[in-house]
């Protein structure tokens, strides 16, 4: 591949940009596992070896997620992915079980914050899950070191949405890279070289699967970090819990 | 004793190369974005600076740039690490104060080692 920028500008394939964000997003994870394995390799105390041992096993599970995710977003138009009425609860609750343990290893905590009254939407429970947990990965990145990253349900009456939102505490973000976030959720992962952070490829696969479910991503800027979130159709046997 | 400042938002790779720099003597310290390595170098000008190229928020070359203009962080020599090496290049980056590029997917701990070393 060629490393000087010229070849792959934001014009080129959307295939090739969405190729190249996909090995640059992967890259990171499996340079970390070599890394890790290095420091195994000289590690001697065993509580020190264990704990090197548990970050390849997390780092490898968070890029093999990366894989799941690209898996699926090439199936999209196979019309494997039907909607039903969903409990986003459970999904959160579940997504909380799953990630509780990377969270811990990274001194960060996920909690899903309760609501009185269950809330119901139409969506896949798949899709909506690889959704929540993508955004949870991204909120792990920018958390503060003991900071808890908090999945939540809200309903929007009035436009008849189920909003489920991904809520960080970390650095703030110039303006400029936030603008730029908000422009990705809708387009392609840019050329590697035009990147102040990522490729935006988490992003680009969260919006397509939203759309898939007839949603919509989005993001709200905190003073102190960030909200993601996905908001689908409620579902209309929310009558019958009110 | 050698003071090294890491800015890397990634925790498990910044103890990694704290690991690889303390094992051979180095003082090391750890922030996970620009704003903190502000704060940490306003404290204490670090001898050597190891910075991601793709941090959370600030970005590295805006960090650099502001080292840059001030005469007492102006010539704190800097090590990029960096998955990005392959598409970065040395010369065009020196004017940040960059004097090396490391190459987070190739390079082994003594080569962070011997980047600072080359730079002392």
């Amino acid at each position: 591949m060629n490393g000087s920028g010229e070849e792959y500008s934001e014009e080129a394939p959307f295939a090739v940009n969405s190729l190249l964000a996909a090995a640059h997003e992967l890259k990171a994870p499996l340079a970390l596992v070599r890394q890790l394995a290095f420091a195994l390799e000289t590690a001697e105390d065993p509580a020190d070896r264990q704990r090197l041992i548990d970050r390849i096993a997390l780092t490898s599970e968070r890029a093999l997620r990366l894989t799941t995710d690209l898996t699926k977003s090439a199936r999209l138009d196979d019309g494997l992915f039907a909607l039903e009425p969903l409990n986003p609860e459970q999904v959160c609750r579940d997504i909380v079980a799953e990630l509780s343990p990377l969270f811990a290893a990274h001194e960060r905590t996920l909690r899903y914050k309760h609501r009185r009254s269950p809330l119901l939407l139409v969506g896949n429970r798949d899709l909506l899950r690889r959704i929540v947990t993508n955004f949870s990965d991204n909120a792990l990145h920018y958390a503060a070191a003991g900071s808890d990253v908090i999945l939540q349900v809200q309903s929007i009456k009035s436009r008849g949405v189920v909003r489920i939102g991904v809520r960080d505490a970390g650095p703030a973000l110039p303006a400029d890279v936030w603008r730029s976030l908000h422009a990705r959720a809708k387009r392609g992962p840019q050329a590697i070289q035009s990147r102040p952070q990522s490729s935006g490829l988490g992003l680009l696969l969260a919006h397509q699967f939203a759309d898939a479910m007839q949603g919509t991503i989005g993001v709200t800027r905190h003073r102190d970090g960030a909200t993601f979130y996905v908001e689908l159709r409620a579902s209309e046997q929310l009558s019958l819990f009110s | 004793m050698t003071y090294i400042l890491v800015v890397e938002d990634d925790d498990w790779q910044a103890d990694l190369q704290e690991r690889a720099l303390r094992a051979v003597g180095y003082d090391v310290q750890r922030v996970s974005h620009a704003t903190a390595a502000i704060v940490a170098i306003d404290e204490r000008v670090p001898d050597v600076l190891i910075v991601d190229m793709l941090l959370a928020g600030t970005t590295a070359l805006a960090l650099l740039h502001e080292l840059q203009s001030h005469p007492d962080t102006a010539d704190v020599p800097v090590i990029a690490c960096t998955n990005l090496a392959e598409s970065l290049e040395l010369e065009r980056l020196r004017k940040y104060g960059i004097r090396r590029i490391v190459d987070k997917s190739t390079m082994r701990p003594e080569d962070l080692v011997a980047a600072v070393r080359s730079v002392l």
